[in-house]
């Protein structure tokens, strides 16, 4: 006897709500792919992307909640497997990107925080947060807007250092250079910020973001055909379908796309159900959206807007019911408006 | 970890190949760097110019399009190289040696000579 194929990633995690074998598989790929092919640079403590690094970026991922969260919403927000795998690469790239920037910001906050500390020029008043002034400068917490803040600094003169190492990043700009910033940044502010406040400022006069987000290359993708999801006309398309495939849904399925993010045992008590049948009602649903999304120019917008629609829907009954049960604590109930919508 | 259960532990990644210069591969676009590459997200053709010998270098590549008024080399449909329309080999781009591997790298077979030597001509 043949062993059974393994399910697809999306099937899989539909039936499971849980990243399994093949789903962790595409994850591993899809990370390893996008960190080395947009150039990201690998998570601290890596000095490449090995099987190690990606293994940790993937779990990152995937952490918490959230992670868990995003996941399925992906599921369900496409199609088919083609349509998972694309929004879900779109998702590692922002992950990556959304960490990239931290670890970049990050670390301009511990280098402004140690000029900071070292030059006298500036004094630290403490507090819940720590804040920043000029010494004998005003201490109040500045509300002098960042764009003024950032206006500053436009005369100050930045010098970087020539660098040559290619295993330690080059410094952002001199010493010297990072304290002239920081004193037209206070003197600007007429008050005291964080180092944290501080720090945006700088960003926007030095390229702290140490990696090219992507490699996009210009002249192919004008050569390409566009894709579809660009054009508002499709744009619009997707809305109507949305809105017919929202009318011809049953409240149960309304609200089990408006909460996908339930696991199946909450959903079951949401609507009700048995753990069993909810996770049946909700494999049925995919399947049945898959079906009519098969014409569809591009499914994923279809899918977005639809669970748009379906958790204003929720939200507006929720609030309806709220009022309801309002009325009929003062004797004047009023009949069931959302009875009427299902099928 | 939470996340170390939920997640099953894999070996190593797929190993990478290496490809044979003048040949044609359809690669995933993923691997090009750029979301949406290709007529229609899928698979994108590619004609392999040059290969690095360094162990982390780049494998250089010519990218097809079908899009008829592209600048670049004209070629004909060939099914052959499931390359079903006509269309041109428009730009040069680079891809990591280490992401070149049987699943996102699949080869289809030899340009032919006359196409490929004026693709070198025209981008090297």
């Amino acid at each position: 006897m043949t062993p059974a194929a393994a399910p697809a990633p999306r099937e899989e995690l539909l039936a499971t709500q849980r990243i399994g074998r093949s789903g962790a598989a595409l994850l591993y790929r899809l990370v390893r792919i996008v960190a080395i092919a947009r150039n990201f640079p690998p998570p601290p403590g890596f000095d490449r992307w090995d099987d190690s690094a990606v293994t940790e970026t993937a779990h990152d991922f995937l952490d918490g909640e959230r992670g868990t969260r995003r996941v399925i919403e992906i599921a369900i927000r496409s199609a088919d497997e083609q349509g998972f795998e694309r929004v879900l690469e779109q998702a590692v790239v922002n992950h990556l990107r959304d960490t990239s920037r931290r670890t970049d910001m990050g670390r301009l906050v511990r280098r402004v925080t140690e000029v900071l500390t070292d030059e006298p020029a500036f004094s630290r008043i403490e507090g819940a947060m720590a804040r920043w002034a000029l010494k004998d400068g005003p201490v109040i917490p500045s509300h002098v807007p960042e764009t003024t803040l950032i206006a500053a600094l436009a005369p100050v003169e930045v010098s970087v250092p020539e660098w040559s190492s290619e295993r330690r990043s080059a410094p952002l700009a001199d010493r010297d250079s990072f304290t002239r910033m920081l004193a037209a940044i206070l003197a600007a502010a007429a008050g005291s910020l964080t180092a944290a406040d501080i720090a945006r400022v700088v960003a926007t006069r030095l390229d702290h973001r140490r990696t090219p987000l992507s490699i996009e290359l210009d002249v192919l993708e004008t050569a390409m055909e566009h894709s579809p999801r660009l054009d508002p006309a499709v744009q619009a398309s997707s809305s109507v379908r949305a809105a017919e495939i929202l009318r011809s849904l049953s409240e149960s399925e309304r609200i089990m796309l408006a909460r996908f993010d339930l696991p199946v045992r909450e959903l079951g008590s949401v609507l009700g159900l048995r753990k069993s049948q909810a996770a049946l009602l909700r494999q049925r649903l995919a399947t049945r959206l898959h079906e009519e999304l098969l014409d569809d120019e591009d499914p994923d917008d279809t899918i977005v807007e639809l669970c748009r629609l379906c958790e204003r829907w929720l939200a507006d009954r929720t609030s309806a019911l709220g009022m309801t049960l309002r009325h009929r604590d003062g004797g004047t109930a009023a009949p069931g408006r959302w009875e009427e919508g299902g099928r | 970890m939470s996340h170390a259960v939920r997640m099953p532990s894999f070996g190593p990644a797929e190993p990478a190949y290496l490809p044979n210069v003048g040949d044609v591969y359809l690669v995933s676009p993923q691997l090009l760097g750029s979301r949406g590459y290709g007529d229609a997200g899928g698979p994108v053709p590619v004609v392999v110019l040059a290969v690095s010998r360094h162990r982390h270098g780049r494998i250089t590549v010519a990218t097809r399009t079908s899009s008829r008024i592209a600048p670049g080399v004209s070629h004909g449909a060939a099914p052959q190289l499931g390359l079903p329309r006509p269309g041109v080999w428009t730009n040069v781009t680079t891809v990591d040696k280490s992401l070149w591997t049987p699943h996102d790298a699949r080869w289809r077979g030899p340009l032919e000579r006359v196409v490929f030597e004026e693709v070198q001509e025209r981008f090297l």
